[in-house]
């Protein structure tokens, strides 16, 4: 009893040592950010960790290194987790008593002046889209604006829009691949309006593995919202940023 | 979870949705237009602007409460019909660099969080020091040295999990032990051992904690003449490793079963009897290792 005992002590102490060391989100590695799940990747402008968009950005989700000042852990902060359900994902009511919360944003960035936020969001969707193309998931998507019970808001629910407009859409092309972009006026409740610009893209060939029978398919969306006067700033930081990125095959 | 709040949930999730594919219908129809130009110097479209339905007012904060997924399979159906499927003058609005994993290699090692050495396979040397304090077979305390080589092999390139494979040889001095009574004790001095370590775990970038079991063949001297006995035990040995995972220097407690050959002289050495069995003994000690 008592060499059990201290098996399973030392068999806690070694999974906790090591829970301790896994990333959430994803990692700045060397030359680029790379996702956890391993779906894609954004190259640094530079060498800088700093240069994912330019210096006048500053990095909102992410922990730093007290002495080198490097971004290593994902704290998501107010944005938060993501909590999907698993019968709503697969349709399967049997399987009502399960959940699982995915980090709301893998990346945000705040402007240092002005107004502008850009981020960088995977989401899981429902297994019936697992044939949906890039703008088909992004627009079925957008019915979740402001939508607090749904996971499933491109815009990271972020704005508590009392109305929301398309102002323009169509294909985009990332890293070879077919993506969708969109473009919304959002309404806050205090008359303010924000623009924002969407690029979604399938990651083909790579899906949420929640359990070895149930994986997920998924959907990164790169967004950029800010004041309209911003927008064609904060908009070409945003598109510096896609063209850097590499989907992995 | 009350059911008041999972209804209300429900309730609201249905009023959020039961709109939805119609209106997702909607903004494809409306949009005649061509898509916005959007270089940063471009101005969006306009007269395209369709209105989103907003989210259905809640009396308390809902807990999730997931639509049936036809709902969802509707909008996506509708959205389908709706696709705009013809590019906007000079085609989809190109994000693209051109460089490839091809050009930039994909190396995802997190250099704060994953292990070193990089890589998932890896060669090394281990030479150990030890002693075996305490003895069953009444024979004297000793040392015992050991040299091997190991093939180490990370699991996966974020996992701490590694497994070690190794072939040492280890010898220790050779003691002989009279009992009394014409009976001699004599231990091993030589022995071969394939080390297999599954449950090799990295604590952190620093330490790390190696168990398994081993198997070999040592080699006995014996009173008369050699003799060859099978081994097995095991290992448990915890390092420290400099910041590049390749230097480790640590402490190990190894199991070793003393092969012993026990000569038994009666009768002033008419009828002599031999015999071999196993004793465990414990090795503590202290390891030093590099990984190429």
């Amino acid at each position: 009893m008592r060499h059990t005992t201290t098996t399973l002590a030392l068999l806690g102490l070694v999974v906790g040592a090591v829970g301790c060391n896994q990333p959430t989100v994803g990692h700045f590695g060397d030359g680029a950010y790379y996702h956890t799940r391993g779906h894609y990747r954004i190259r640094y402008a530079g060498d800088d960790p700093e240069l994912l968009p330019p210096t006048r950005w500053r990095l909102t989700n992410y922990g730093r290194d007290e002495e080198t000042g490097q971004p290593t852990h994902a704290e998501p902060g107010h944005y938060g987790y993501s909590r999907y359900d698993v019968a709503w994902l697969t349709g399967q009511p049997r399987l009502s008593r399960h959940s699982f919360s995915v980090p709301t944003v893998d990346l945000h960035y705040a402007a240092r002046e002005g107004s502008g936020e850009i981020w960088v969001r995977t989401m899981v969707l429902p297994t019936a889209w697992r044939n949906a193309s890039a703008g088909e998931a992004l627009h079925g998507a957008l019915q979740a604006v402001g939508n607090t019970q749904l996971p499933l808001d491109p815009l990271g629910h972020r704005f508590a829009p009392s109305s929301t407009r398309i102002t323009s859409y169509g294909p985009a092309t990332i890293d070879e691949r077919q993506g969708h972009y969109t473009e919304l006026e959002v309404e806050g409740a205090g008359g303010d309006t924000q623009r924002v610009t969407l690029v979604a893209l399938r990651p083909g060939g790579h899906e949420y593995r929640w359990h070895r029978r149930h994986h997920f398919p998924m959907m990164v969306v790169f967004g950029c919202a800010s004041a309209p006067g911003d927008h064609a700033r904060v908009r070409a930081d945003l598109e510096r940023l896609v063209r850097r990125v590499d989907i992995r095959r | 979870m009350s059911p008041r709040r999972i209804t209300a949930g429900l309730l609201c999730a249905a009023a959020a949705l039961a709109s939805s594919p119609a209106q997702a219908q909607e903004w494809v129809e409306e949009a005649t237009a061509e898509p916005a130009d959007l270089r940063p110097e471009a101005a969006p479209a306009e007269g395209v602007a369709t209105d989103l339905v907003p989210p259905a007012p809640s009396e308390e904060p809902p807990q999730l409460a997931p639509p049936p997924s036809d709902d969802f399979e509707s909008a996506a159906r509708a959205l389908t019909a709706g696709q705009p499927t013809t590019p906007r003058a000079g085609g989809p609005w190109t994000l693209d660099d051109g460089v490839t994993t091809e050009d930039v290699p994909w190396d995802d090692f997190d250099p704060r969080g994953d292990f070193y050495p990089r890589g998932g396979v890896h060669w090394g040397l281990e030479l150990r020091a030890g002693a075996i304090p305490t003895t069953s077979l009444s024979t004297q305390e000793r040392p015992q040295f050991e040299l091997g080589g190991f093939v180490d092999l990370r699991y996966s390139s974020h996992s701490p999990w590694r497994m070690r494979i190794g072939l040492a040889v280890s010898a220790e001095p050779y003691r002989e032990t009279n009992l009394g009574g014409g009976a001699f004790v004599s231990s091993s001095v030589t022995a071969i051992k394939l080390r297999v370590l599954p449950l090799s775990v990295d604590v952190g970038h620093n330490f790390g904690f190696l168990v398994g079991p081993e198997i070999g063949i040592q080699i006995a001297p014996g009173p008369i003449e050699p003799r060859v006995l099978f081994y097995s035990g095991g290992t448990l040995q915890l390092v420290g490793r400099t910041d590049d995972g390749r230097l480790e220097i640590g402490a190990y407690v190894s199991m070793v079963m003393t092969g012993v050959s026990r000569l038994e002289r009666a009768n002033f050495g008419v009828g002599t009897r031999r015999s071999e069995h196993f004793e465990i003994d414990a090795v503590l000690g202290v390891s030093g290792g590099y990984l190429f």
